[in-house]
């Protein structure tokens, strides 16, 4: 039955696509179902190389930047002393701007698929971590009290308790994670690999072929979806039976006092700015390219047209960046109330949202532009189609696990599905909401820079990938320091929201 | 390695001068009154008191769980965390605390495997027996009801065979038939095991059912005001429920509980 449904959903949206693609035939760059399927059969060798390729890389990413990300929320869970510098240095990372740090890898590697799999690795590594540290946080006190009482510490609360609770994290994670490990190796090859999608993508763009853009955008988001479909499928191999409800038992704030709160970002910036510094030195990176924090400072403090330049990008970026995450924001949280209030909306609203976000931005922001016009409209609908997936994944995970003696509370006094949400969804979906939220934010700024690159020539994206080209590494790195401080702080305002809103509703989320 | 499930040694638990005040957003709260308990090897005690005097803040302080401000814990001449290392403490909490995704069964060697004792699979299936789970061993937490993870519960307590054994209400979620009916069933277990017990409740029967000594705890900050003996027979049955020693006891107890009541309200 679900299978036959399924059937008709796609067979339906397969009808619409090519009736679209007939009526609009000439006037915008749209190919239908079958010119993808001629293109596929004719090229059918050279897009399978490619895609092994690409999938190859975007599969070691995905290992890597995983990994990654589990050893660092066991460092963080380990050591709470960590967890602060943990999180700081996996945000700066996760903020460097993919379209100038391709570049960066690409001279630093040489040919190969270093850089391919290195950015699909920093797609990844920093959505599973925050999601796997939220669930490590969730686990109830009673069964670390239960640990504890047989005086055993932190490690076999870790290995009995914890890892299993943060199970369902951890699938959310990964499933974001999928479709991201994909676009992080196309943005990849953009920089001059020999062969994969990202390749031929640059290639159907620049010749304007929009048949093999659009099979390619369309095998790149199947394969996302099936990536994100497994990554699901793990999670229920990993924990048999329905997801259970897990309380977070409350506890009292910790507070620190006023000058430590005030030094610590101090503290971070110094031992950011500290690593930057020591791994160029420790690895005797060529100074010409590998510019250090000293030779930024120099390079915006001596030359004014170029700091002017930068300042004047980076204002026509904001302007863009902030309208469109606040729209993604919107439009994710908004469908996950939809597809509660209305559970068959879901059946609908899932696939195409799937399909959007597996859609690699790269391949997107053309055409968008292309339908919503060169000015900043196109730009604020690239940034919110990219962040809304991610914040309706994650708000329908919190709006449907409110514990089921809640939801019998409100059964019994026959509360509507409207009251249902808004007083007990919304408040159990704020930390999903509050996770996503923060994770947006550099997810907006790729997508502004990517856009600005590839579609408009405006902006901080378009004076990178010109500064890559002409080999102006101290623009490069003053844009990427620049950028990396615009979405740090654009993090810290969001997560200073979030403090403000759980003092209110949730104060056991504010314990660490 | 800690002992085996057959009879340890009594061990008895003595706290000395415990007292403990919470600090949080609202300032200083004192929980306890600097307070002297003695639970005799092998026997069972029973704190009751009004909801919220610290009963449950006395019990992690037993078992190590929480600091006291001041005096000292004494499990036999250790500490409770010496105790707890050698896995010869057990705690049975408010809530069952059985992990979602273990079976029944995985969740009562949990106790065996979280105390470092090697794996007792003929145990664990004998322990799920007596509790009277026998048949229920593959199923999972979410699929049994509350009476049948309390009893579950108890019985990851018991596989360790515990000298001590903490019981912070552990019957509070279920209903009353169904706490008669644990109260009947499984403290032979336990005692059987000669182990010292300190149990929280707020149900007034149960604590004279259970224990030796019934102790009245006063208003936050909690003092003792009674200590009352229970002069019944073991094991407990279901006949005793109606005999004049077990109404005169509880009489007692619940007088105590009214003066203790009484006197919070006059300071209040």
């Amino acid at each position: 039955m679900i299978a036959l449904r399924a059937g008709l959903v796609l067979a339906g949206f397969l009808l619409v696509w090519e009736g679209a693609a007939a009526a609009l035939d000439g006037r915008f760059l749209l190919a239908g179902p079958r010119d993808i399927l001629a293109y596929g059969q004719t090229h059918a060798a050279l897009l399978g190389r490619a895609l092994a390729e690409t999938s190859r890389a975007a599969a070691l990413g995905y290992l890597w930047g995983n990994l990654a990300a589990l050893a660092l929320a066991a460092i963080a869970l380990l050591m709470p002393m960590s967890e602060r510098l943990v999180r700081t240095l996996a945000l700066v990372v996760f903020c460097l701007p993919l379209v100038a740090t391709g570049p960066i890898l690409r001279v630093l590697y040489g040919p190969g698929a270093g850089p391919q799999i290195t950015l699909s690795a920093l797609s990844v590594f920093y959505t599973t971590l925050i999601p796997l540290l939220a669930g490590l946080r969730a686990t109830p006190r009673v069964w670390l009290d239960l640990v504890a009482s047989y005086g055993r510490g932190r490690w076999s609360a870790l290995t009995n308790v914890r890892a299993m609770a943060a199970t369902p994290y951890l699938v959310a994670g990964l499933q974001i994670a999928a479709p991201a490990a994909f676009l992080g190796a196309m943005i990849g090859e953009f920089t001059g690999a020999e062969r994969g999608m990202g390749v031929l993508t640059l290639r159907a763009m620049r010749s304007i072929d929009v048949d093999a853009t659009w099979t390619l955008a369309t095998l790149a988001a199947a394969v996302s979806m099936l990536a994100y479909a497994a990554a699901g499928q793990l999670g229920r191999l990993l924990w048999p039976g329905a997801p259970p409800v897990l309380l977070v038992a409350p506890a009292a704030p910790r507070s620190a006092p006023l000058w430590q709160r005030a030094l610590q970002p101090l503290a971070m910036a110094g031992i950011t700015l500290a690593l930057w510094h020591g791994v160029m030195a420790a690895f005797d990176l060529n100074r010409f390219f590998a510019k250090r924090p000293a030779d930024v400072w120099q390079f915006l403090t001596t030359r004014e047209d170029a700091r002017d330049t930068l300042l004047s990008a980076l204002a026509e970026t904001a302007s863009t960046v902030g309208p469109g995450y606040l729209a993604g924001l919107a439009a994710g949280a908004g469908l996950a109330g939809l597809c509660v209030l209305l559970p068959r909306a879901a059946a609908v609203v899932l696939p195409v949202a799937v399909t959007l976000r597996a859609v690699p931005i790269v391949t997107t922001a053309p055409l968008i532009v292309l339908a919503a016009g060169r000015g900043a409209g196109g730009l604020v609908a690239i940034v919110a189609v990219m962040i809304f997936f991610p914040t309706l994944i994650a708000c329908l995970h919190g709006l449907q696990r409110v514990p089921a003696a809640i939801v019998g509370v409100f059964d019994s006094y026959a509360a509507g599905r409207w009251r249902m949400l808004l007083d007990a969804r919304i408040p159990s979906a704020l930390p999903a909401f509050f996770a996503s939220a923060r994770m947006a934010v550099p997810a907006a700024v790729l997508a502004v820079t990517v856009a600005e690159w590839l579609a408009t020539g405006t902006g901080t994206g378009n004076l990178m990938a010109l500064a890559a080209s002409t080999s102006d590494y101290n623009m490069l790195w003053s844009a990427v320091a620049a950028l990396t401080l615009l979405a740090v702080a654009g993090h810290a305002l969001v997560a200073w929201a979030e403090v403000a809103v759980f003092a209110r509703y949730a104060p056991e989320q504010l314990v660490r | 390695m800690g002992p085996e499930p057959s009879a340890p040694v009594p061990v008895e638990i003595r706290l000395t001068g415990v007292s403990k005040t919470f600090t949080g957003a609202r300032g200083h709260v004192p929980v306890l009154s600097p307070m002297d308990l003695t639970v005799a090897g092998g026997s069972t005690l029973a704190l009751v008191g009004p909801s919220g005097c610290g009963k449950s803040t006395l019990l992690r302080i037993a078992a190590g769980l929480e600091s006291s401000d001041t005096g000292t814990v004494a499990l036999g001449g250790d500490s409770p965390d010496i105790l707890r290392a050698r896995g010869a403490l057990a705690v049975a909490f408010q809530e069952d605390a059985l992990l979602p995704w273990r079976t029944l069964q995985g969740n009562v060697a949990l106790g065996r495997r979280l105390a470092r004792l090697p794996g007792d699979t003929g145990l664990v299936r004998d322990l799920i027996a007596r509790v009277g789970l026998a048949g229920f061993e593959g199923h999972r937490p979410g699929a049994l009801s509350g009476g049948m993870r309390q009893r579950a519960a108890i019985a990851r307590c018991l596989a360790t065979g515990p000298q001590v054994l903490l019981l912070d209400e552990p019957f509070g979620a279920v209903d009353e038939l169904t706490r008669r009916r644990l109260n009947l069933d499984l403290p032979p277990l336990w005692q059987q095991t000669n182990a010292t017990v300190l149990m929280v409740t707020h149900s007034v029967s149960e604590a004279v059912l259970l224990s030796d000594r019934v102790v009245v705890l006063s208003n936050r900050p909690a003092s003792v005001v009674a200590d009352i003996s229970v002069a019944l027979d073991r094991p407990r049955t279901a006949k005793m429920l109606s005999t004049a020693d077990f109404r005169s006891t509880i009489a007692r107890v619940e007088q105590a509980l009214a003066q203790a009541e009484t006197s919070a309200l006059a300071a209040q």
